[in-house]
């Protein structure tokens, strides 16, 4: 790209580094978080899916967010918070770190910030992440297991299927990726396990 | 490690794009949405990694490790 002498020396200039600053526009929740005098926002960038990514420390300067080996990773933030059986309520903000079930389903596209339905299908993509088949918020999977999913709609349960979801948990389960997700349906939602019950709740399915 | 690069637009408006993001708009492969529209793949885990705030900026829960 050709670029005038005046442009280049301006451009130049203006490699900064820059704390957080005003200068994208901030949604309700992320406002909560520039306001939250325990954080520290050090960067904020646009992902391509549209998503801002924010790098955030303590007051002490350490990162609020960190990878297994100790380094700061970034975070996305999220309206409202979520109880301990997973169920979200509007109130506050919350801050979803990289590696987390929240991140990795907004890094696959579940924006929940996108509307009601986007909300739900985000919703259902952290229960499936997690393996919550009851959707009591216990987790029910261990890390390292690579699932495919499918958004209801074209998506036709076969020999490979292991659930579907909806926001509330798994409202169908074909099998479970570990035998502690059976053990768990069988002590606290064996109705899963019906494969007659009615799909029409099924957001995603995976395999 | 991602830098930042502020430019000043003509306008006055600022911009923040990562090195990251640059790169893939020179790209014809850049990431699409994902999976919520059309499928995909992921790694499944047990930890939420998400941390709630209530109204009054104080943190209320921690669900999973940072």
């Amino acid at each position: 790209m050709k670029r005038s002498g005046a442009a280049a020396l301006a451009a130049a200039l203006l490699w900064v580094e820059i704390p957080a600053s005003a200068d994208i526009s901030l949604n309700p929740a992320e406002s909560l978080l520039a306001a939250e005098p325990g954080l520290t926002i050090l960067e904020q960038t646009r992902s391509d899916n549209g998503a801002t990514q924010f790098w955030l420390s303590l007051l002490d300067g350490t990162s609020f967010c960190t990878d297994a080996d100790g380094s700061g990773t970034h975070a996305y933030v999220l309206e409202g918070a979520w109880n301990d059986d997973g169920t979200w309520r509007p109130s506050g903000f919350s801050v979803a770190c990289a590696g987390g079930a929240h991140a990795k389903c907004i890094e696959n596209g579940f924006l929940p910030w996108e509307g009601r339905h986007a909300q739900d299908m985000h919703l259902s993509c952290v229960r499936m992440v997690r393996a919550d088949y009851c959707g009591d918020g216990q987790a029910t999977t261990v890390p390292g297991v690579r699932i495919r999913f499918e958004p209801a709609g074209t998506y036709q349960p076969g020999a490979r299927t292991e659930a579907g979801w909806s926001p509330h948990g798994a409202v169908v389960v074909f099998r479970t990726r570990t035998p502690e997700g059976a053990a768990h349906i069988g002590e606290a939602c064996p109705d899963l396990l019906d494969r007659s019950a009615p799909w029409s709740e099924v957001l995603l399915w995976n395999e | 490690m991602k830098k930042t690069l502020t430019v000043l637009a003509v306008a006055g408006s600022i911009f923040t794009m990562s090195a990251a993001s640059a790169l893939a708009c020179d790209s014809d492969d850049r990431p699409s949405r994902g999976g919520a529209d059309g499928g995909g793949w992921l790694d499944n885990g047990p930890d939420l990694g998400l941390i709630s705030f209530a109204a009054t900026l104080t943190a209320t829960s921690v669900a999973g490790p940072k």
